[in-house]
């Protein structure tokens, strides 16, 4: 069966005449590409004549996980605007925050190449902030760890923290920590309400992001004696849940663990639904928690329970800025970069410098409780020597008449949860 | 009643899968080009569904027919412009020329619609209708249905009418059709048309269901090849029957294996198939 | 079955006069002088990273040209040796402390292993068949690795532990390194490839892209010949996939078993030119950099127009020039020496 292809003689006239200007298009952006990336090594300022510190973003802004990407470059440009509009770092005379982006497209290479670009120009960051998943970090951190330089994550893998790397710094609580205080926190909330959890069912995206979580979340099971009466992980793109949606409801739980992205969370919730569950579904980050989960499942994401690394009921002003200037509430992703910048502007702010070495330093020693920083778990934030943030500590949050509220533990959050059994 | 359940669910999804695939195997049976970007007119099939609801209220499966004929108009345009000059081209060359033709589609809709995740809402949504102990899911029924519908009327477009008979005969043979006086080149801006034209329709049919953002033509790409040359490139009936089959082995395979492994099923399946049986399932229909 | 038709005579790959060999191998050792002298007068890490990737991923392309330009048979699934490759070297370094030196000939055996099981059932398949056979076995792959998280840590992927600097480990403080091993192994993918071009299999590789049956009927066994191309490829192509992984220092199934990556391969192949030898490398040279230029200048929200503007590229140029830049340099080198009718054949054998 097989065919000769003709040699491609077929191509019009009035296309080949472009050839040229094709080809002058692509020599020209070829020497863009090399002439645009700044000269040679990097150079520091003085210390005493900066009226800038540069800052460096690296996140998926394409592709699959574009949207969290975004959301998170968002946050990061809202606070590198709000701490300039206040008057910048202010010990080192003033300095604004210059703030550059490169997009990782969800591939890891190109997220150490856009590392290594950042560090090898002619003003390099003092910081790089990035890169939202897993895999992204990894692989930059590769090039911030060999050039001694901090790098602030929101990525949340066990990983980061366990490879004995000096200048990284993760803000939000590992993975595996997690998945236990989804596990344990949802158990406390049923009691709270009368109900005994024994048999749970847990399904994930099976990426890094959901492998991790779902580990810590059979884990805590063990250790509370609750039977996992069903531990499945499926593809994220998904395009029908429902076979999914069955083998949860065959397993009998008391309830529903998920760790998803919006679009299989909210494939699996509707699937759900339709098969008539009445078990609540608690999730674990992720896409339970973002406007989009909202408004895809309008009224039916009341009373929908979920962990979160930080409480949105204390996003505050900058929670307040982010909904005026974006038009939708401010989503984990943007607040805990926000976060992430914030680390970086106190920790310059206690000790002005232009080496990335001083500051990873100051970072570590530090405490950090400026603007995003101190509406993270605990009000403040703090690294350990392996660069764990001792006071991450995950809570439950809950969608309520529309809105995501922190609902558990008591003692920090300012909502009671609901446990819906319908 | 487990077997059951995945049986339906499995055709429901399978004729969805149908749908979209048909519109590639038409592409392929008559251009021979295999058409990477095919998920893409998917997406904006997905949009169209998801606008003609937010903006003007109708609902995507009433709109679907005019979102099809909207990219229908779009996919005419493409061929002539993009399509055509490569018809003649190594098939390597055609494969890119998809590709890079997706990448622009995929990002053109993130640059001007953004990233977020869209989803509409339709009085059905989360409705189920229970037959003999059934669940069936109002939105996926409805998908269904309108899918095969869609898919039969094609088939019989082709077979029963003098334009689809020409389509068919410049498939399979260009240089006597064109001497049978048929415009060959015409021919293959409307059956590009209709190809991309049925995947935005399959789009709009399932908005009530999934969710739509601009890269969301990837998650289908790889299943809709594999059912297409389970079916047999080119064959019509044979992307229908392959579509079923797909979505059953998916729900199927869920009840003894893991669910991550359902696609591992559905590879080897079709690597088996086309292994065994070159040109697939239904290489004796030659297309239609 | 047509015989394809050639602008004018057909295409026969037979020994050309010195005259078309010498300037492709003058060219290539010129351009091999400046990839080892490179990082002494590139001080840019970054632009040292970029010639690695180029090296790497130009050799895998030139592999991948062994069956999808000189034989015409298109495989989608190549990343899947580039993915074997990369995790020897994980595996190996990781779990068993093992240098990546002895990952690499292991990476190598497992290649072609799997090459000569699925050579089997996939040479029996033909044109757009053999392309979605080989995407389909390569998402087998992909799903395996996530599965088997005993062998490969499943989708969190295996990091490389930061290990003494040296060329046992394969980890340097510095660039350089990695780059002349990246670009030996080009140099040593285009000196096969070339080989290839110009020995027997080169002969029975082009006899069945231009008509197999007739193929069959000169007495080229079809399966062999496609078979010595599949390993030969698989060896390049794992090798290149053992070097890429010692330069991100991580791997998952998605950076691994990469739907991207195969494209990728095909890609620069048919930019540089799918004809010659050398024709892969410079589509890598090309279009590598100018990916990731889009990606950095182009950022932000406007993340997704440089992405439009790759696909737009990539298209554009197959419009314009489907033979890719190696079909612009033939004509350019066509007009010059078109003057010179001692030349016994027409030129239309290329270099």
């Amino acid at each position: 069966m097989t065919r000769n292809f003709r040699r491609a003689t077929g191509v019009p006239a009035r296309i080949r005449r472009f050839r040229p200007v094709a080809i002058v298009a692509v020599a020209a952006m070829m020497l863009a590409a090399c002439g645009g990336d700044g000269g040679g090594g990097g150079g520091t300022g003085d210390a005493s004549e900066v009226d800038s510190v540069r800052l460096g973003a690296i996140l998926p802004l394409t592709g699959a996980t574009a949207q969290n990407g975004n959301n998170s470059r968002k946050g990061i440009e809202l606070a590198v605007e709000t701490i300039n509009a206040d008057g910048g770092i202010k010990s080192l005379d003033g300095a604004k925050i210059e703030l550059d982006v490169a997009d990782a497209t969800s591939d890891p290479a190109r997220a150490a190449s856009a590392a290594t670009q950042f560090l090898t120009r002619g003003e390099p960051p003092l910081a790089i902030v990035g890169a939202y998943a897993s895999g992204l970090t990894v692989t930059v951190a590769r090039v911030t760890e060999r050039r001694k330089v901090p790098i602030l994550t929101t990525s949340f893998s066990d990983e980061l923290t366990s490879q004995g790397y000096k200048f990284l710094f993760q803000l939000p609580a590992p993975a595996s920590e997690v998945g236990k205080a989804q596990m344990g926190y949802a158990t406390e909330i049923a009691k709270d309400a009368g109900v005994d959890l024994k048999n749970a069912a847990i399904v994930y995206a099976n990426n890094a992001y959901g492998e991790s979580q779902a580990k810590g979340l059979r884990d805590q099971a063990d250790e509370l004696g609750i039977n996992v009466a069903l531990y499945e992980g499926y593809s994220p793109t998904i395009s029908d849940a429902t076979p999914v949606a069955r083998k949860i409801l065959s397993s009998n739980p008391d309830v529903i663990f998920a760790v998803s992205y919006v679009n299989d969370g909210v494939l699996l919730m509707r699937a759900l639904r339709s098969q008539n569950n009445t078990v609540p579904v608690i999730g674990g980050v992720g896409g339970f928690i973002t406007p989009d989960f909202q408004k895809s499942l309008g009224d039916a994401v009341n009373g929908v329970l979920s962990v979160d690394t930080s409480d949105p009921d204390k996003y505050g002003e900058l929670g307040a800025a982010y909904q005026e200037k974006y038009g939708e509430f401010m989503p984990q992703e943007a607040h805990d970069n926000a976060a992430a910048v914030y680390v970086f502007a106190q920790a310059l702010e206690q000790n002005p410098t232009t080496e990335p070495e001083e500051l990873a330093d100051a970072i570590r020693e530090g405490t950090f409780d400026a603007g995003a920083a101190g509406s993270m778990p605990g009000g403040q934030v703090d690294f350990d020597e392996t660069g764990k943030n001792t006071n991450a500590a995950p809570l439950m949050v809950q969608w309520q008449e529309g809105k995501l509220v922190g609902v558990w533990p008591p003692d920090i959050a300012e909502n009671k949860p609901q446990w819906e059994t319908e | 009643m487990d077997l059951a359940q995945s049986v339906v669910n499995g055709l429901l999804i399978g004729s969805i899968y149908a749908l979209i695939a048909v519109g590639l195997t038409l592409v392929f049976g008559v251009m021979d080009i295999v058409n990477f970007a095919h998920g893409e007119f998917l997406m904006l099939g997905m949009f169209g569904g998801y606008f003609a609801s937010s903006e003007f209220g109708i609902d995507p499966l009433l709109a679907a027919p005019i979102v099809g004929l909207v990219v229908f108009a779009f996919g005419a345009l493409i061929e002539r412009t993009i399509i055509e000059p490569i018809i003649k081209a190594p098939p390597v060359a055609q494969v890119l020329a998809t590709v890079g033709l997706g990448l622009v589609l995929a990002n053109g809709a993130a640059a001007l619609l953004g990233n977020d995740f869209r989803s509409v809402k339709t009085g059905y949504q989360g409705e189920a209708f229970r037959v003999f102990g059934l669940s069936i899911s109002a939105t996926y029924l409805y998908a269904g249905m309108y899918a095969l519908v869609v898919a039969l009327l094609l088939s019989l477009f082709l077979n029963k009418t003098d334009f689809g008979k020409a389509m068919r005969a410049t498939a399979q043979n260009r240089g006597a059709a064109e001497l049978m006086g048929i415009n060959p080149k015409r021919m293959y801006m409307v059956a590009f048309g209709i190809g991309v034209g049925l995947a935005a329709l399959a789009g709009s049919a399932v908005i009530p269901y999934a969710l739509v953002y601009p890269y969301v033509g990837q998650q289908y790409v790889l299943i809709m090849f594999t059912v297409v040359v389970l079916g047999g490139l080119g064959s019509v009936r044979g992307a229908i029957l392959a579509g079923l089959a797909v979505g059953l082995i998916q729900t199927l395979t869920t009840l003894v294996l893991p669910t991550e492994l359902q696609n591992l099923v559905v590879f080897s399946v079709f690597f088996a198939v086309l292994v065994l049986i070159p040109g697939g399932v239904m290489r004796r229909v030659r297309f239609g | 079955m047509s015989v394809s038709a050639e602008q004018g005579a057909p295409e026969r790959p037979s020994k050309p006069a010195r005259g078309d060999k010498v300037p492709a191998l003058v060219l290539m050792a010129v351009a091999v002088l400046a990839l080892f002298l490179a990082p002494l007068y590139l001080t840019n890490e970054y632009h040292v990273r970029i010639l690695t990737l180029v090296c790497i991923f130009g050799a895998a392309s030139v592999g991948w040209n062994l069956l999808g330009g000189y034989a015409n048979q298109v495989s989608l699934g190549h990343a899947v040796f580039f993915g074997i490759g990369a995790y020897a070297v994980v595996i190996f370094q990781e779990k068993y402390e093992l240098s990546p030196w002895l990952a690499m000939p292991a990476g190598v055996l497992v290649s072609v292993l799997v090459g000569l099981v699925i050579g089997w059932p996939t040479f029996q398949l033909s044109g757009h068949y053999f392309a979605l056979g080989t995407l389909a076995l390569l998402q087998v792959f992909h799903i395996v690795a996530n599965s088997w998280e005993g062998l490969t840590e499943g989708s969190a992927g295996i990091s490389l532990p930061i290990l003494e600097s040296g060329i046992w480990n394969l980890q340097f403080d510095g660039p350089a390194p990695l780059l002349y091993i990246s670009a030996g192994l080009l140099v040593a993918s285009l000196a096969a490839a070339r080989w290839v071009r110009y020995s027997r299999l080169g002969l029975e590789l082009d006899a069945i892209r231009l008509n197999p049956q007739a193929a069959t009927l000169a007495g080229v066994d079809l399966f062999r010949a496609k078979m010595k191309a599949m390993l030969i490829s698989a060896v390049i192509v794992s090798l290149a996939g053992s070097v890429y992984a010692s330069l991100l220092q991580f791997l998952d199934p998605e950076t691994a078993f990469a739907w991207n990556t195969s494209i990728n391969l095909a890609l620069f192949a048919i930019v540089g030119g799918i004809r010659h030898w050398w024709g892969p490398a410079l589509g890598a040279l090309l279009l590598i950099p100018l990916a990731e230029w889009a990606s950095l200048t182009l950022t932000g929200n406007l993340a997704a127009l440089a992405q439009l503007m790759y696909g737009a590229l990539l298209v554009l140029l197959i419009l314009v020039q489907p033979r890719g830049i190696g079909g612009l340099l033939d004509k350019v080198w066509r007009r010059f020496t078109v003057s010179k009718p001692t030349e016994s054949k027409p030129t239309a054998s290329t270099p």
